[in-house]
């Protein structure tokens, strides 16, 4: 089912097409997925050792062995060779006296002292410069939050200085009926219009006025 | 205390039951603690559609403005305040907001699009983000980029 299916052409194609063209065949490749489990005609299946020739495999054997055998005394030829080397020879390391020794760590202190002092300079001169630039950025934040206060303060005294005008207007109960009485004698329209010369109409006369007026008189 | 505007319809009614339903409304905002800033007519006339409201059905309306001041959890108590009035056929309250300043920019719409700054700003765009192109007057007498 999974290897090369040979599907013949369709009868009904097969009719139309001529007789030399008849014993064309379309050949569809599949392969079983990985998934698949073991055929069963396949599960019992045990498969037959390879047979090896003992003689050939004696053979491969004793190459084998000459050959890691051989590989071994080189080897052990060569790290013999270099350990020799190695003793007589003072190519990679010094010989110093515990003077030199001594000498060599004062040295190396005192660089590293200079080093430090240097460094620490730097970093005096370098904070210092952070101070100062911190400093300034906190004085212009407070002159900043002062400016901005007094902005607030002025907003705040504007807004209640408007309020305080507009408390004169503002309808209470001694005058609410006042207040009624005017709003239904004088009633107010936002609605309006411009033309084309840019003249604003204001009021809704474009609607049916009249049925409105019909019900306000009716009122 | 924030600023609101109340706008109500009342139902088609005579003038004095108008002023009554009015002061009815004005003082549950004034005994609430508000304070009325301003009570407009807006005009009586025909509704834009037929409203249903306390088994009646209103074709004709007052409408009315009445911005006020008051504290923010009373709102709810006036909107069931005056949905539960009979007279009233709608009621809304809105937050006031300060108008917006708009600056006209309308001669500068009409100037022709060569002239418009957002058309200019466009062309710039057009022209640092176009492919190089090849220049005839390179003096070269053959196209070099011929495939």
């Amino acid at each position: 089912m999974f290897q090369t299916i040979i599907k013949p052409i369709n009868i009904a194609v097969q009719t139309k097409i001529t007789n030399t063209l008849a014993c064309v065949q379309c050949v569809q490749y599949h392969r079983k997925p990985r998934w698949f489990p073991v055929a069963k005609s396949k599960m019992f299946r045990i498969p037959e050792r390879p047979k090896k020739n003992i003689d050939e495999y004696n053979e491969l054997q004793r190459l084998h062995k000459n050959y890691n055998t051989q590989v071994r005394l080189v080897r052990k030829f060569i790290m013999n060779d270099v350990r020799q080397k190695q003793e007589i020879s003072s190519a990679d390391h010094v010989i110093v006296t515990p003077e030199e020794q001594v000498a060599d760590m004062q040295r190396c202190a005192e660089l590293n002292n200079a080093w430090n002092a240097s460094i620490a300079e730097n970093r005096k001169q370098r904070l210092e410069k952070a101070r100062a630039q911190k400093h300034r950025e906190i004085l212009a934040r407070l002159e900043l939050k002062i400016r901005q206060d007094e902005i607030a303060r002025k907003a705040a005294e504007e807004a209640v200085r408007l309020e305080k005008s507009l408390a004169k207007t503002f309808i209470l109960k001694h005058n609410l009926d006042e207040a009624i009485e005017y709003a239904l004698a004088n009633p107010s329209d936002y609605n309006f219009c411009i033309n084309l010369d840019g003249e604003i109409l204001h009021g809704r006369t474009s609607t049916n006025n009249e049925k409105d007026s019909a019900v306000t008189a009716a009122n | 205390m924030p600023t609101y505007e109340l706008s109500v319809i009342l139902r088609q009614m005579t003038r004095p039951e108008i002023v009554s339903t009015l002061k009815r409304t004005a003082e549950t905002i004034l005994n609430n603690g508000g304070i009325i800033r301003k009570l407009e007519n807006l005009g009586t006339r025909e509704l834009p559609h037929k409203m249903s409201e306390h088994g009646m059905v209103h074709r004709h309306g007052s409408y009315f403005l009445v911005q006020f001041d008051s504290a923010t959890h009373l709102i709810e108590d006036f909107n069931e305040e005056f949905g539960r009035d009979v007279d009233i056929v709608r009621s809304s309250i809105f937050k006031t907001q300060n108008p917006e300043f708009i600056r006209c920019t309308l001669h500068e719409e009409l100037l022709p699009p060569a002239y418009r700054k957002e058309v200019i700003e466009m062309m710039k765009l057009a022209q640092r983000k176009a492919k190089p192109k090849y220049r005839q007057q390179s003096g070269l007498d053959y196209y070099p980029f011929q495939k």
